[in-house]
């Protein structure tokens, strides 16, 4: 705990919260430096990314690439208050707990010295904020079953993570969640099977992969898989398919399944890969969809019987327009959780294709859509 | 007599644009006829085929049309796949229906067609168009399933060899003298445009020839277009037709340079129009079994509505089927600048009609199937309750 945060100890409540000396995580909890969780705003509105989308920061990666990197332990992010002259909207904070809640981490809240004033002063709007931030808290405490489900991924991504690799693939996590693409980081030094339901594994490295891990990825193409690797993967024997959905790669078949290898100079671009894994996927083997969503991030997690999507908004404010979400699956119940409803709201189905569909009252910050077969 | 010029855009062929042109492909010309079909019908179930079929019965069958040959469609699927207008989804406001393309893939591969390819240039990408339309919740395979000989070509692009193939604008056009398109459209014997009937807040409506702004590639027509070639893959919208901030790339023909329009209400009509006379219509087919008033999609807003005309309408000449959908609107096709639905641009019927595409004087229409005055959906009192809507676009 920040030494000038002890001025507003009398309006911590303990419900929902532990306090954390700096530099001294609880038994058992993995501390990571992460980011402001939401949209990155610039002067005169946000900051786009590539294709015009809106930049967004989120830690939901870093946790998952530390929880199984960190197996038993739980990852916390904390993230440094910003300059003393730095504006933070109050909603920034309902967003950075639930980025991390819905990845199944915590993160730790160091308010900012206009927040920690206002709240020691007992400002009635500090005092409020502060009882919003405490109930999204307890939300997440209080509902460790719905955030404790694992990802529902369909790609995996393989890596180490680490030296020459890390930036391109820890980006090509970041990214693929930035574009709904169901993902789990891999560590390739300890992967001897992969896990059940994914339909394609990017390998995201630049050193060819052991004789081990490449009898793996082969056995999972040979079955009907997509990997999609790096020029360090070497030549491909497979025959070369005419028509490919994307101009970088080169996909050969091999087995039941294809192999995409990048077709001239790679470009190195984590975000043309995550966009390019997407397309060589297919769109056919969504989880979910989210209409109308703008920023906001969309996790799934659970199984075919109890599938939780996880939405944040990374906007901190409802979008302008209704949205609406499809999750695969044969579903009797959908219901929606959120910490800015004072009880569960039971959402009607709209059975769409092979999944159920249903629109949402407005989200401001987080919502976790529950499903059950 | 059109033109189309093959080409592969290239440096060398830019220099040698001159010697292309003798490399001239065969004629293509909308056709005349002024027979347009009207039809009702409650949704996108069971009635929707036989009514398409009467439709095309009306206008002489249409194995006559497409037996033995490769047609081409285009559909409009204007707008980003995971933007709807409220939750309705996309289909019902402002995509042509997946169940309309199926049904008319259907009806061709019954009359014969030897191949069938729908083509849209989607918003800013070059993937697939199955992969797009699926983000919409569409299943692509029921369409290409309807019909032997069936795929979706991606047309904002002109592939990883970067080919186009070059039509000319009859007259000369009003701004572009022509335009490089990607070649699915050159390597085709009937082209059809299949619409939705919209609103649109820079063209006052879009029917059968607006549908066809889409086709031009963002390689060449977009806002992240290359400046002295195409570039590889599309990016951003089409914002230098509406706004005439910058050229095409060089490789493809430039605007006439007495064209100094710089206001979308000009340009838009003005360009729908060129590339309608460049690149003839032979079918035009407007669906409005459901729809949108007020906009052409979810981003023109306030003062959006869906809305249920339950009309199809077929005609051969684009203006003269675009004609009997503004009638059916209750708007005037003959209407001039400043009155609904062109308050605040030209009317591309008129535009068209200069070039020599068609006509659409009602006394020159031959209407059939359902009588305008019975089918008439009132898009026209729905603008009038729009515009009292504050900061509505019109």
């Amino acid at each position: 705990m920040p030494p000038e945060w002890r001025g507003a100890g009398a309006a911590i409540d303990a419900t929902g919260f532990t306090p954390v000396e700096s530099g001294k995580p609880p038994a058992g909890v993995l501390i990571a430096e992460g980011e402001w969780a939401g949209m990155k705003r610039m002067t005169g509105g946000s900051e786009a990314g590539p294709t015009g989308m809106p930049w967004v920061d989120s830690n939901g990666w870093k946790i998952r690439l530390l929880s199984m990197q960190n197996p038993g332990q739980q990852v916390w992010v904390h993230t440094k208050p910003p300059a003393a002259n730095e504006v933070i909207r109050f909603e920034r904070y309902l967003v950075g707990v639930a980025d991390a809640a819905s990845h199944g981490g915590r993160w730790v809240i160091e308010p900012d010295a206009n927040f920690r004033r206002t709240l020691a002063a007992a400002d009635p709007t500090a005092k409020k904020n502060w009882d919003r931030l405490k109930a999204a808290v307890r939300f997440f405490t209080e509902r460790t079953q719905l955030c404790g489900l694992p990802a529902r991924a369909v790609t995996g991504i393989v890596s180490d993570f680490s030296g020459a690799n890390e930036v391109f693939s820890q980006e090509i996590l970041n990214l693929a969640a930035r574009q709904h693409l169901p993902y789990l980081p891999l560590l390739k030094t300890n992967l001897t099977s992969l896990p059940a339901g994914l339909k394609a594994v990017v390998y995201a490295d630049e050193q060819a992969p052991t004789a081990p891990l490449r009898s793996l990825l082969l056995r999972f193409v040979e079955a009907g898989g997509l990997l999609m690797t790096t020029a360090a993967w070497g030549k491909v024997a497979g025959p070369v398919l005419p028509d490919t959905p994307t101009v970088r790669y080169a996909i050969h078949t091999v087995g039941k399944g294809r192999i995409a290898v990048p077709e001239g100079e790679e470009s190195g671009d984590p975000y043309l890969a995550a966009a390019d894994a997407q397309v060589l996927l297919s769109h056919r083997h969504d989880i979910a969809r989210l209409w109308n969503g703008g920023p906001m991030g969309m996790f799934p997690t659970g199984d075919a019987r109890r599938s939780v999507v996880h939405l944040v908004n990374y906007m901190g404010r409802p979008t302008a327009d209704p949205v609406s979400l499809w999750i695969q699956g044969d579903f009797r119940t959908v219901t929606l959780h959120s910490f800015e409803y004072s009880e569960a709201k039971k959402l009607t189905i709209i059975r769409r294709r092979n999944g159920a569909e249903v629109h949402l009252p407005a989200i401001a910050i987080y919502a976790a859509v529950e499903a059950v077969a | 007599m059109l033109e189309k010029i093959p080409m592969s855009i290239t440096r060398r062929s830019v220099l040698s644009a001159a010697g292309a042109a003798m490399f001239t492909g065969r004629a293509l010309a909308a056709p005349q006829s002024t027979r347009v079909a009207v039809a009702q019908c409650p949704d996108y179930g069971a009635a929707l085929t036989p009514a398409l079929n009467g439709l095309f019965d009306q206008l002489g069958g249409l194995g006559r049309m497409v037996k033995g040959k490769t047609v081409v469609i285009k559909v409009n699927l204007t707008g980003s796949p995971t933007y709807r207008l409220g939750h309705s989804p996309l289909e019902t406001t402002h995509y042509t229906h997946p169940s309309v393309i199926g049904a008319t893939v259907h009806l061709m591969g019954r009359a014969g067609a030897k191949r069938i390819r729908i083509v849209e240039s989607p918003w800013s990408t070059a993937s697939p168009i199955e992969e797009y339309v699926l983000q919409a919740n569409w299943e692509p395979n029921e369409i290409l399933r309807a019909a032997p000989s069936v795929e979706f070509v991606n047309t904002n692009w002109g592939g990883p060899k970067r080919k186009y193939s070059r039509f000319t604008t009859p007259n000369g056009g009003h701004i572009f003298p022509g335009f490089d398109l990607h070649p699915a459209y050159e390597e085709c014997d009937v082209f059809v445009s299949l619409a939705k009937m919209k609103d649109h807040v820079t063209a006052g409506i879009t029917l059968a020839m607006k549908n066809c702004f889409g086709i031009t590639p963002c390689t060449i027509y977009g806002t992240g277009a290359g400046v002295d070639e195409p570039s590889l893959t599309p990016t951003g919208g089409r914002g230098m037709f509406h706004a005439g901030d910058r050229q095409p790339s060089k490789s493809a023909p430039q605007e006439k340079a007495h064209s100094v329009q710089k206001h979308g209400g000009a340009r838009v009509p003005r360009i729908v129009a060129d590339i309608v006379a460049a690149r003839p219509i032979h079918l035009s087919i407007v669906e409005a079994v459901d729809t949108m008033a007020g906009g052409e999609g979810p981003w023109t807003g306030p003062g959006l509505k869906v809305v249920s005309p339950r009309l199809l309408v077929a005609g051969l000449n684009p203006v003269a089927t675009d004609a009997v959908c503004m009638r059916l609107m209750n708007y005037d096709p003959m209407a001039r600048r400043g009155a609904p639905p062109f308050e605040s641009c030209d009317n591309t019927l008129e535009l068209a009609e200069q070039l020599g595409v068609g006509s659409r004087d009602a006394n020159l229409i031959d209407v059939s199937g359902v009588a305008i005055e019975k089918a008439k959906f009132d898009f026209a009192a729905l603008r009038e309750m729009k515009k009292k809507i504050p900061g509505a676009r019109v």
